[in-house]
């Protein structure tokens, strides 16, 4: 094994993370999200008010909780659609010769960064939805945290995973 | 024993797996089913009869799951074979076992047995029991010494030849850990009996709660000291059992595979870890156990045997700290301070959160519902306090963090443990230019919080560089 050598390095001679240099994700990933938020939205919907004919139907004077229940639930469904719409300008990937951050969160922003000396495995999901838009998620797990990278083209998220096998396997052997 | 072939568990594993079985289903449930049906059946003998059929019932799934247990060496590789209904085949590379923990029981130590616990860093728990002893196979493998198969371990256990005693504990040094407990730690043992209080206030032989009615005018100044008092000797008892019970006896060795922590009255549990597994380095000292000059070290591993060492004094302490650590310093110095913002943030939340309580049980209570505003300035004093007393640092191999209010405790890790870096920004930290970077390790994370932005992405930078050159193994 070479001797380790290990010289200072300042702070001006490190490579930074370019906040500018984040690619973003597919604009399709935002109508599967509000898809997915509004079919979860109606039937919640349904079933509260199907809860309320049945009770009501019987004579039941507690046939407001169900919908107010509902009107909850879909009250929250809407504040996270909102969400959703805004979180989207921010998410970011960037890929960088050893390593992937991935940019997300508005209310708490958030850059994840796996070197890729540390990738166990990479795999790519994606559900029917995303398979009529053509996108998928990628999702990097390391021993540490998990990267989850939402609303990638199929074929860079690909190339995306291609790259990570290679590299961890090419990082690991020069070790 | 050649484990090139296929074995199985101890015939007396059956009976574990049925109390297993019953552990899982959940006693309280059994318990109640039974009330239940038992209430309903005409006589006692069919009641007897309805307890043999479930425990005949639990015998034979355990029999039938002894029966398809299978574990055997291959290829150095673990190979076990399980599962009734649905086959399950699990291969642990043995290069990829991160611990190994024996544990034996009252039980297990009567039956002449051993519970094995193998641990990856694939899954935060055991992946298997057995009752047989593979220690020395893994031991082995690793080219450690092996670990005698007999059940009897003598607790005065002379270390083998490659094994070398780095700390063991006196039976002093186990009575001072427990008297350096938090003094109402004990009663914690007790709390499942507070579900029961009216059931056993009634078969209390003297009358328990004519002691708590007011007696006289000054019932207040005598009663709550002496219950204070009878409690705290009482919870005193219970720390000295539970520790003597689980620390008697530690012991710290070095052998060929690693660490191995040893330790148990009755039921002895031995923990062991390479050393490159320890990926987070944690040390603190209570206000009790500053008292007693003593100190507690955790080391963090991949996986679920991490190794936890009180009663240490400041010697074993950085003895255990620089082994670890493998020639590295570690962080020496906490030369970096936090953000003082931190103090606004928590008293405004307990601001807003004292207000709310105090509206609700101003309904309730009235003006003493006001009270509860008092819990500000002592949030306020206490984050002060905190903020004030807490450093971290980074060098060139490591970082850490130094927390303090009365007692301390820090966390360590080495740069090239870090499997990734998050830096977050809540609203407020936003609103401020500051951040938290939170470094991942395959044990935990250690998390820097209302440090500037700037400095949180440079240290960030700093941490991926050295993960990136470093050629040395992190595990």
């Amino acid at each position: 094994m070479a001797d380790l050598i290990n010289e200072p390095i300042g702070a001006d001679s490190l490579p930074r993370l370019q906040d500018d240099r984040f690619e973003p994700v597919d604009s399709n990933w935002l109508r599967v999200s509000l898809l997915g938020m509004s079919l979860f939205g109606g039937a919640v919907t349904a079933c509260g008010v199907t809860a309320w004919l049945v009770i009501a139907n019987r004579g039941g004077r507690d046939s407001w909780i169900p919908l107010v229940a509902a009107g909850a639930l879909v009250a929250l469904t809407a504040i996270s659609a909102l969400i959703r719409v805004v979180e989207v300008r921010h998410i970011g990937y960037q890929v960088r010769n050893h390593d992937i951050s991935y940019r997300s969160g508005v209310l708490v922003r958030r850059v994840s960064t796996v070197p890729f000396v540390r990738v166990q495995h990479a795999q790519i999901r994606q559900g029917p939805v995303q398979r009529h838009y053509g996108i998928a998620m990628l999702e990097v797990n390391s021993a540490g945290p998990d990267l989850k990278i939402h609303g990638l083209p199929v074929d860079i998220a690909e190339q995306l995973k291609a790259l990570m096998v290679d590299r961890a396997g090419d990082l690991s052997e020069d070790r | 024993m050649d484990l090139r072939t296929p074995h199985r568990q101890s015939l007396w594993a059956v009976v574990f797996l049925a109390f297993r079985a019953l552990g899982a289903i959940g006693v309280v449930q059994i318990l109640l089913f039974v009330g239940f049906v038992g209430a309903r059946l005409p006589s006692v003998l069919a009641f007897a009869g309805l307890v043999v059929v479930i425990g005949s019932g639990l015998f034979a799934a355990a029999a039938l799951q002894w029966w398809r247990c299978t574990f055997e060496l291959d290829n150095g590789e673990l190979v076990i074979r399980r599962g009734i209904m649905q086959q399950q085949r699990l291969s642990i590379p043995l290069s990829r076992v991160q611990s190994v923990s024996l544990e034996q029981k009252v039980l297990h130590r009567f039956l002449s047995l051993v519970q094995i616990s193998l641990d990856t860093a694939g899954t935060e728990t055991a992946e298997f029991d057995v009752a047989r002893t593979l220690q020395q196979a893994v031991a082995n493998q690793r080219g450690s010494s092996p670990v005698a198969e007999s059940g009897e371990q003598d607790a005065e256990t002379k270390p083998k030849p490659q094994e070398q005693v780095l700390l063991r504990h006196t039976p002093r040094r186990i009575v001072r850990i427990a008297f350096s407990q938090p003094p109402f730690a004990g009663l914690v043992l007790l709390a499942p009996l507070f579900a029961l209080a009216s059931q056993l206030g009634r078969v209390v032989p003297f009358g328990l709660s004519d002691l708590a009615k007011p007696t006289g005018p000054g019932w207040f100044l005598w009663f709550v000291p002496l219950a204070l008092t009878a409690g705290l000797v009482f919870s005193m008892t219970l720390n000295l059992a539970r520790v003597v019970l689980t620390e008697w006896n530690l012991t710290l060795l070095s052998t060929a595979a690693g660490l191995r922590r040893d330790a148990g009255l009755l039921s002895t549990t031995s923990v062991a870890a390479p050393i490159p597994r320890v990926q987070i380095v944690r040390t603190r000292q209570g206000l009790l156990e500053r008292w007693w000059s003593l100190h507690r070290v955790n080391l963090a591993t991949i996986g679920n045997a991490n190794i936890a060492l009180p009663g240490c004094s400041a010697e074993q302490m950085h003895m255990v700290r620089r082994l670890v650590l493998s020639g590295s310093d570690g962080v020496e110095v906490f030369d970096q301070s936090v953000s003082k913002a931190e103090i606004l943030l928590k008293t405004r939340t307990a601001a807003v959160f004292a207000a709310l309580v105090s509206a609700t049980l101003g309904f309730v209570i009235g003006w003493w519902s006001l009270l509860a505003l008092l819990s500000v300035p002592y949030v306020a004093a206490r984050t002060m306090r905190l903020v004030r007393l807490r450093r971290w640092a980074i060098t060139s191999d490591a970082i850490g963090i130094h927390r303090a209010f009365v007692g301390w405790q820090r966390e360590e890790a080495l740069l090239r443990k870090v499997n990734g870096v998050t830096v977050g920004q809540r609203l407020f930290e936003r609103r401020r230019g500051l951040a938290t970077v939170t470094f991942s390790t395959a044990a935990g994370d250690v998390s820097i919080g209302m440090i500037p932005l700037e400095q949180a992405e440079l240290i960030r930078d700093v941490a991926l560089h050295s993960v990136e050159t470093d050629r040395r193994a992190w595990m």
